[in-house]
């Protein structure tokens, strides 16, 4: 198999697995109506999920070696600030993700 | 007809506004991955499909170096099960929503559904005027969209780029604190937000960083289910 074909594979495997896993919770709770536990999940698990994400995003920081993840953390609270103050979400993103940037080529560069 | 009181235009416009950041961190986040499978010696034409496909950030930017390495096949398939695992937690919740776009609608919206626009669908309180059926199906093309032309553009023309865009993708971050945020304001109980700090950072510290998702998700869902007593009682104490 030449590199570009076993490539084309690569890709469409992680196509199908990909579509398999998001088909999942679809395919078992889709045609019924739901228990009361899965409903009271579908409301509850995305304040969960969220933090998880968050974490997510995060995972790869260094919390022991400089610069200790500063730029991410302090980033995180000034997006967190101003949403909680602005309510609108594309100043907050706008602007912390700015001084992210500024951050990583400037003082901790 | 009710669908007459909903203004079309509007509906779009406020769909793209309210994906605006995810379009951003989408095209650079999708060049970055366009300029690793160029510089992987694959073509335009190997992005194209992967975006279109496979449409997973985390997975496609951890295939490059798989691909290069000449990973097995079979081997590839469980990476990417581990990696995207997440996403079985995400449908839970919304499967009358996206039943409501019909027939093609319904599986596209399923497959369409990586992290960021999951997000943005958790956080939806549609204004009067605005159809959520239509708001909820341009949110996801034009996310969609980006995701497919950034990776396009990267893998043809990343090597042209000459500055730096280097950390735009916090944008991702940041939109994922936009909705917690907005998450704590609306929610009465925050127990599932501690739930998730809780068996988030635990599985991180105890399985690493490569793999602690799947499990996260896993401890999350049992612990709210643990609580859920208590969790309703606030919740519906104060509603």
């Amino acid at each position: 198999m030449s590199y570009s074909t076993y490539a084309y594979a690569a890709i469409a495997i992680c196509a199908v697995v990909t579509i398999i896993i998001r088909a999942l919770p679809f395919a078992v709770f889709g045609s019924r109506s739901l228990p009361k536990t899965v409903e009271y999940l579908g409301k509850m698990l995305p304040g969960s999920i969220m933090v998880v994400l968050i974490i997510y995003c995060l995972k790869s920081v260094s919390v022991t070696a400089w610069p200790f993840g500063i730029p991410e953390f302090a980033c995180v609270l000034l997006c967190a600030v101003l949403q909680y103050r602005l309510k609108n979400s594309i100043p907050s993103i706008t602007i912390a993700t700015v001084v992210y940037m500024v951050l990583t080529r400037t003082i901790f560069a | 007809m009710e669908t007459t009181a909903y203004n079309q235009p509007k509906t779009f416009f406020y769909a793209l506004r309210q994906v605006l950041p995810i379009i951003f961190s989408y095209m650079v986040v999708a060049f970055a991955f366009g300029i690793m499978m160029q510089e992987a010696g694959l073509t335009w034409l190997h992005a194209l499909l992967a975006s279109i496909f496979v449409y997973s950030g985390s997975l496609q930017i951890a295939l490059v170096p798989l691909i290069v390495a000449r990973t097995p096949l079979p081997v590839i398939a469980v990476a990417a099960f581990l990696i995207n695992s997440r996403y079985m937690f995400y449908g839970i919740g919304f499967t009358e929503r996206f039943k409501r776009q019909g027939k093609l609608g319904y599986p596209y919206m399923i497959f369409a559904f990586p992290d960021e626009v999951y997000c943005v669908f958790c956080g939806t309180n549609y204004p009067r005027y605005v159809d959520p059926r239509l708001c909820d199906r341009w949110s996801a093309v034009l996310c969609h969209a980006s995701w497919v032309i950034g990776s396009v553009i990267g893998a043809a023309f990343g090597n042209l780029l000459p500055f730096d865009l280097s950390g735009i993708d916090f944008a991702a971050t940041c939109l994922f604190v936009c909705i917690f945020v907005n998450q704590w304001l609306e929610f009465k109980s925050h127990l599932p937000m501690g739930i998730g700090l809780f068996a988030g950072l635990l599985c991180l510290i105890l399985i690493g960083a490569s793999n602690f998702m799947l499990p996260a998700l896993s401890l999350s869902l049992v612990l709210l289910v643990i609580f859920k007593e208590r969790i309703q009682l606030r919740e519906e104490a104060n509603s």
